[in-house]
């Protein structure tokens, strides 16, 4: 490689990495207690446990559960009601607010027992330690703006990544893999260190990145599929005023999506007006139920004034690639053990950015010095030149 | 001529080349399924974080060594750079 292009790529190198490395190390700092969300949540919150009031007792009627919630809070409206059956048997988890639009800062979370419809946790509506790690990591608290900016910066996270495996090539050219040098300078130390922990960490920082990046993007795609494919599915809709009033059903429109994908599993419900859904359906989101085609997601909409099944189609590859990116950037797909790894990567990560920081000032004050010191020789060369002249 | 090319060319990149598809390969076998998945996905990903201890300990331990060991390592690189 000729020395111009490796100081072109070595510019690319610098600039693209001094701009995200800040943002970066926060992505970083605030994703490790992240990777152990429900555990921490776990630990910092008493376990709950719906145990069925009797041996074998049925579920009540999800509407029975639901009427209970919104008892419980009065005047909201229900947005979502998730069930997770593998870790939380038993368990109806619902997010209310005060209108279905609300911004999700605002959104109130019940558990409920399925069994007996009581509540079984309704924490307060505040920022706890893990929320705010949660909104700093997806949008700096700073909504979606926020969001999108920080997928810029994994944009920039990528470019320093490419550049960074181009500049290793000439740099690593003679040497062994994992070479460190300690006995030269200090810099070096660092530099093969950087080197390094950069290279290792290259593939999973790449799929984190790259995942992260796509999930920055959820919110626009979610509009275009709300513009595109929902609003086609609804069309006959168009002239309705939004859905209002005593809704149809939701154990019902449960029981009317499964029979209408009886090989899948109910995930989650987007009720009518939510950004999961349109404002005259319930949202019923299948899931496969092998580990494989859990990732492979189908709303069925319900009408939520007659409880008829009014379409069912896989989602467009955009909204697609975002649900099957999501596991990839949690690393909560493999156990506790991944989860360690996922540190532990994490972790090398931070000290590739803090050693390039570092290299970065170890540059340039190494410069200033040399700077300094062709000033202090010309300075002398100039007196000496004048005492010359003098003489 | 030719083999030599290889020769520098897995030298350099063998190793990055061998992590890379390691590491992708640890995060994909642990959405194929659980159990046995798992397990392998598990032992796969422990791999990079095996050679970048391994490698990596040099830079804590530099602090540590003595003079002589110094010298020995040092010579033992040089060595290392003219094959």
């Amino acid at each position: 490689m000729r020395a111009q292009t490796i100081n072109r790529w070595f510019h690319i190198h610098k600039w693209t990495s001094l701009v995200c490395t800040l943002f970066l190390l926060m992505l970083c700092i605030t994703g490790l207690p992240l990777v152990f969300y429900e555990e921490i949540d776990h630990f910092l919150h008493d376990e709950i446990e719906a145990t069925p009031p009797t041996e074998g007792a049925p579920h009540l009627s999800a509407d029975v559960v639901l009427r209970a919630a919104m008892e419980e809070l009065p005047g909201k409206v229900a947005k979502y009601a998730f069930w997770d059956e593998d870790h939380h048997p038993g368990q109806l988890f619902l997010t209310l607010a005060d209108s279905a639009e609300a911004p999700i800062e605002a959104d109130h979370y019940l558990t409920m027992n399925q069994y007996t419809a009581h509540v079984l946790e309704a924490p307060p509506n505040e920022m706890d330690f893990m929320l705010v790690m949660y909104y700093l990591h997806v949008e700096m608290l700073a909504g979606i703006p926020g969001k999108l900016f920080l997928g810029f910066m994994g944009v920039l996270f990528m470019l320093s990544m490419i550049s960074g495996v181009v500049l290793y090539g000439p740099i690593m050219k003679r040497f062994d893999f994992g070479m460190i040098r300690t006995e030269k300078s200090r810099r070096l130390r660092w530099l093969d260190l950087h080197n390094l922990l950069g290279i290792v960490t290259l593939a999973w920082a790449s799929v984190v990145g790259i995942s992260g990046v796509i999930n920055t993007l959820a919110d626009p795609a979610l509009e275009a599929w709300r513009d595109g494919q929902l609003a086609e599915m609804v069309a006959t809709y168009k002239d309705q005023p939004k859905a209002s009033g005593e809704f149809a059903s939701l154990q019902a429109a449960l029981d009317t999506a499964r029979a209408a994908a009886p090989e899948m599993e109910v995930s989650f419900v987007a009720f009518p007006g939510t950004l999961y859904s349109s404002n005259h359906h319930y949202a019923v989101y299948m899931v496969g139920n092998t580990p494989l085609t859990s990732r492979i997601i189908k709303p069925a909409l319900i009408d939520a004034k007659t409880g008829q099944l009014t379409d069912m189609r896989d989602m467009p590859w955009y909204l697609k690639a975002i649900f099957i990116s999501q596991p990839f950037h949690f690393g909560d797909y493999g156990g506790i053990p991944m989860k360690i790894l996922w540190v532990v990567l994490d972790l090398f990560t931070i000290i590739v950015l803090i050693s390039g920081l570092y290299l970065w000032f170890a540059r340039r004050k190494a410069r200033a010095a040399q700077l300094k010191r062709v000033l202090r020789q010309a300075e002398s060369l100039t007196l000496s030149s004048l005492q010359e002249d003098a003489n | 001529m030719q083999t030599n090319q290889q020769h520098t060319f897995l030298k350099l990149w063998g190793m990055p080349l061998f992590l890379f598809v390691i590491t992708i390969a640890g995060l994909l076998l642990a959405i194929i399924g659980t159990g046995i998945w798992h397990g392998l996905s598990w032992i796969t990903l422990s791999i990079p974080v095996y050679f970048t201890v391994k490698h990596g300990k040099a830079f804590l331990s530099s602090h540590a060594v003595g003079e002589g060991d110094q010298k020995q390592k040092s010579s033992q690189k040089a060595k290392g750079r003219r094959q």
